[in-house]
């Protein structure tokens, strides 16, 4: 398990900050977790949404599987700003991070995204049941159709802890 | 088109909700939020904990994006939110804090959730996500089963049996089958308990301070205050507590009536009786169930309590004739002790009463060792400065109420009765052996 916390000051990010970012993302995502995204839509206002998975595929590449139907309006604004935001959080702990990022693009979805949104989403969902969300929410909850799914590869830039707290919104470091 | 209304069951905190909000540069932030509060049809509040990122973000854009889930239905929807103000006391706030120490208990978050302020935004738009569903089969309507349960206080009767029929019907309507109604003493800053359903013992007469528990933040601030968890701040370990201080201090032997609620209520919803706009006393209810009341319930129940409050008020004035106890004769002296310091009184060696109650009973008694009298009236009660009645909302009637219901569990040979419109009885069947301390 990767040991981060919070930086008392915001400095211009590092290699370190975002390293323990991607390794929660992956660690978090490995068991079960809430993954959810926020953009800058159309309108320019704020847009928050929920994605069925999320894959670390390289130090500066994140790939997150969304529901093209529940995010068609976070879609579009992604092809005029490619700022994103992903936030994964633990259901049992609320341990959370969020990675900043940019240069957001569409992709189609893969053979291999639909067996890790299956694959997440099933870890997931045994969380919500352990968590006391009952089974048919819980099911419903992390059910999706694999002909809806798309995918939204970016470049991560920042990392912070996102755990409820006074540090909530504070850059990672990682602790020696 | 979709309304704030129709969702509210999404507004009650047991799916965490989902915020998006950005900087003055667009730079996008994400978070969960753990509560999202109904306000009114176009407006909601958000829990402000902590001066982060989303909440600078806020400041300088006043736009927000946030994801609420249902969770009987799954149904999910976004709402567009434009922030209009935060505050940081009063009604809303204190349901906001109470209802967030429920989630905090819930969530092991005890500690780290602590309300800061209530942030107000308007919904601008309310956008349907596709889902799947579960079907919701409601046991029963609310607002309907609050009005069968209304209908019991058009009732001539007398103002304990009326709150005996309202908790019962409660209870049979709505499945509420453990409730309480308490009593303001606004110059005492407690709440005393007149009526209660469904609990081993009745709890007459047992206290809880304003501003204490569900019960007294209610009273305290004139609102409905819900807990859908069991939460330590508002547990009535605490509150009894603290209304058990004041006893402590008095110097008299133990005078605490038990207090009759559950140990470990997973769900609690406290209504203030306000008629004419004052507070005057709280319906109360609770459960071992999770989340047991919502937003509907809690519309339903104020309208009960409102009726409630009313029907208390005109109580005043009603003339119903109660039928008169049957009081056993007892053998030998009654004695009875009174503590002039906060007007406790002691039958034998049990604790019956104190306060404004305490003091009544004992002028009935004295005036009656002296002089035989029976028969008194409200009205030389409250002409009576040595009573320390409130000049306005003096709650003679219920704290008459509270004085007859203790005497009909303990009091044994001294009863009281209405006798007609303002007017009662003192019925002794015995001889009177008073001691003032």
């Amino acid at each position: 398990m990767s040991s981060v916390a919070p930086s008392g000051a915001l400095t211009e990010p590092d290699p370190d900050c975002l390293s323990a970012g991607r390794a929660l993302v992956e660690e978090f995502c490995q068991y079960g977790a809430s993954t959810i995204i926020g953009v800058v839509g159309l309108d320019r206002r704020p847009l928050a949404g929920m994605a069925l998975a999320c894959l670390v595929l390289a130090p500066d590449r994140i790939r997150v599987l969304l529901s093209r139907p529940s995010n068609a309006q976070l879609l579009l604004g992604l092809t005029r700003d490619g700022r994103i935001a992903l936030t994964v959080t633990e259901v049992p702990t609320h341990r959370s991070v969020q990675i900043k990022g940019g240069e957001a693009v569409l992709l189609a979805a893969q053979p291999d995204d639909l067996r890790a949104a299956s694959r997440q989403l099933r870890a997931f969902r045994d969380r919500l049941i352990d968590a006391d969300y009952g089974e048919a929410f819980s099911s419903c909850c992390c059910s999706f159709d694999p002909t809806d799914v798309v995918a939204v590869e970016f470049v991560p830039r920042e990392a912070f802890t996102q755990t409820p707290g006074p540090q909530a919104g504070e850059r990672l470091r990682r602790v020696s | 088109m979709t309304t704030l209304d129709q969702i509210r069951n999404c507004l009650e905190g047991v799916i965490p909700a989902f915020l998006a909000t950005f900087d003055s540069d667009g730079t996008p932030n994400v978070s969960e939020i753990s509560q999202v509060h109904y306000v009114d049809p176009g407006r909601v509040a958000l829990s402000y904990q902590f001066f982060n990122k989303t909440r600078r973000n806020v400041l300088a854009t006043r736009m927000a994006s946030v994801i609420v889930i249902d969770p009987d239905t799954n149904a999910q929807f976004r709402l567009d939110l434009d922030y209009e103000e935060t505050q940081t006391s009063g009604a809303l706030f204190e349901a906001m804090r109470a209802k967030l120490a429920g989630i905090a208990s819930h969530s092991r978050m005890e500690g780290v959730f602590r309300l800061l302020g209530s942030d107000l935004y308007r919904v601008s738009g309310i956008e349907v996500l596709p889902s799947q569903r579960i079907e919701r089969v409601r046991p029963c309507n609310p607002l309907s089963a609050a009005r069968r349960a209304a209908a019991e206080l058009c009732a001539s009767a007398d103002m304990g049996t009326l709150l005996d029929r309202l908790l019962g019907a409660l209870d049979r309507q709505l499945g509420i089958t453990h409730s309480m109604v308490l009593m303001l003493d606004r110059g005492a800053g407690r709440l005393f308990t007149v009526a209660s359903h469904g609990y081993p013992t009745t709890g007459i007469g047992s206290e809880v301070g304003v501003g204490q528990g569900v019960i007294g933040v209610a009273a305290a601030e004139g609102v409905p205050i819900r807990i859908g968890h069991l939460a330590a701040d508002y547990s009535y370990s605490a509150a009894i507590r603290s209304a058990a201080g004041i006893v402590e201090d008095s110097g008299c032997p133990a005078t605490a009536i038990p207090y009759p609620g559950l140990e470990a209520p997973l769900s609690q919803i406290a209504l203030p009786l306000r008629p004419l706009g004052e507070t005057t006393g709280v319906l109360f209810a609770e459960s071992l169930e999770r989340n047991r009341f919502g937003y509907d319930d809690e519309d339903a129940l104020q309208l009960v309590a409102e009726s409630l409050g009313m029907r208390i008020l005109l109580a005043q004035n009603d003339g119903a004739e109660a039928e008169a106890p049957h009081v056993p004769g007892c053998a030998g002296s009654l004695r009875m002790r009174h503590y002039r310091f906060d007007s406790t009184v002691f039958i034998g060696d049990a604790y019956l009463i104190k306060g404004v109650a305490g003091a009544i009973l004992w002028k009935l008694v004295s005036e009656h060792a002296a002089t035989g009298r029976t028969e008194f009236t409200n009205r030389e009660l409250r002409l009576d400065l040595s009573l320390r009645l409130p000049a306005q909302s003096d709650n003679l009637e219920s704290r008459l109420l509270l004085l007859q219901r203790r005497l009909v569990e303990r009091g044994g040979c001294i009863q009281i009765v209405r006798s007609g419109r303002g007017r009662f009885r003192l019925q002794v069947a015995g001889k009177l052996e008073l001691e003032e301390i």
